[in-house]
């Protein structure tokens, strides 16, 4: 049994601990809002719902990309057929036009606790996650059925879903007339924007806070004379980080 | 234009005054702070504009390429107020416009 991962620790990037920063985002709620919305039912799905459907295909993307399949999947082998039928009835629920997705998730549920309570748990020891002494997740049925089908580590999908944010990576782009693709990065902005937050109430900015929010805002118009993507990330990068370490001097 | 009206500034003067400042050449050698507001404007006004309206994108790549390399070129020599650099840029900026020009032109002179 592979169970060591209880001592694995969650590596968190430096650009996605930037990105928290600027916008004053709390790590851990964001990782738990990712969580929150992945989802057996929407890695499915083909309707989009929002939130839902950017976490869940993140994951579906991570799986893909380690060219994981669900065939060998460990903690449902020994009773395969009946896990086999339970997502079978999940996507059908998905393919169903009818009825809202609202109500689909919902009867979703249902099969997924019926998997939860079955599966034999290999990569997802314990349902809470310590990031620190006072800092902890908390995974949903939904995400450790994920976490097994798959056969991967909560830790995967969380560094996965890290390393995609990036402040500068998304700037850089806009200036370029390049599309920005990362949808990962467009979840991550709804998030800034109060997206299943409990607290949206816009934070008091300090004079400091407001003299960054104006320069951020002009360099990056600044960098339209810079054409190369990399120059940009770099010239951004620096920016940002340099924010960031007057920050956490402050603090 | 109501505030025109308000401070009794003459609008036309105001978008003169205004078209004055846009300038790469001038916002990136970066001498004074009063000069950056109306090329911030403009830079603004770029980002948003519709993606697929008709600009020539190859030869802003390239041009936009030509003029920071031209301005880090001339500003590490002597600076004196980045005014080389800035005359320098400005040169690169009018090589653009006419070849921007030409590409527009294109359409009639093919037929020759």
């Amino acid at each position: 049994m592979k169970t060591e991962i209880n001592n694995h620790r969650l590596t968190i990037p430096l650009e996605f601990r930037v990105a928290c920063a600027v916008y004053r985002l709390n790590e851990q709620e964001v990782l738990q809002i990712f969580i929150n919305h992945s989802t057996v039912y929407d890695s499915l799905a083909d309707q989009y719902s929002e939130g839902y459907s950017e976490a869940s295909k993140t994951i579906g993307l991570y799986v893909a990309e380690k060219r994981r399949t669900a065939n060998g999947s460990h903690a449902f082998s020994h009773y395969l057929a009946n896990a086999a039928n339970c997502f079978r009835w999940i996507n059908e629920l998905a393919k169903k036009v009818l009825s809202s997705s609202v109500a689909k998730r919902k009867k979703s549920l249902l099969y997924v606790d019926e998997l939860h309570k079955n599966m034999k748990r290999v990569y997802t020891s314990s349902d809470a996650f310590y990031l620190d002494e006072n800092r902890s997740l908390n995974f949903t049925k939904d995400f450790t059925v994920l976490c097994e089908l798959h056969n991967c580590y909560p830790v995967e999908y969380l560094e996965d879903f890290m390393s995609k944010i990036s402040i500068s990576e998304m700037q850089a782009r806009t200036g370029l007339k390049i599309p920005n693709d990362n949808f990962t990065m467009a979840f991550f902005m709804k998030i800034v924007l109060g997206f299943g937050r409990q607290n949206t109430a816009v934070p008091e900015f300090t004079d400091k806070e407001v003299d960054f929010i104006c320069e951020m805002d002009e360099i990056r118009l600044r960098i339209h004379n810079v054409r190369s993507l990399e120059q940009r990330i770099t010239i951004l990068k620096e920016f940002y980080l340099e924010h960031y370490q007057d920050i956490n001097r402050r603090n | 234009m109501s505030l025109c009206t308000i401070y009794n500034i003459q609008p036309q003067q105001f978008i003169q005054s205004f078209i004055n400042k846009v300038s790469f050449p001038s916002y990136y050698t970066g001498t004074s702070k009063q000069m950056k507001w109306a090329t911030l404007f403009f830079l603004q006004y770029v980002e948003m504009k519709d993606q697929n309206s008709d600009t020539e994108f190859d030869l802003e790549d390239h041009y936009l390429q030509c003029f920071t390399d031209t301005l880090a070129k001339n500003s590490e020599k002597n600076n004196n107020g980045g005014a080389k650099a800035r005359e320098a840029g400005r040169d690169v900026i009018r090589e653009w416009q006419k070849a921007v020009l030409a590409e527009r032109a294109k359409y009639i002179t093919d037929q020759f």
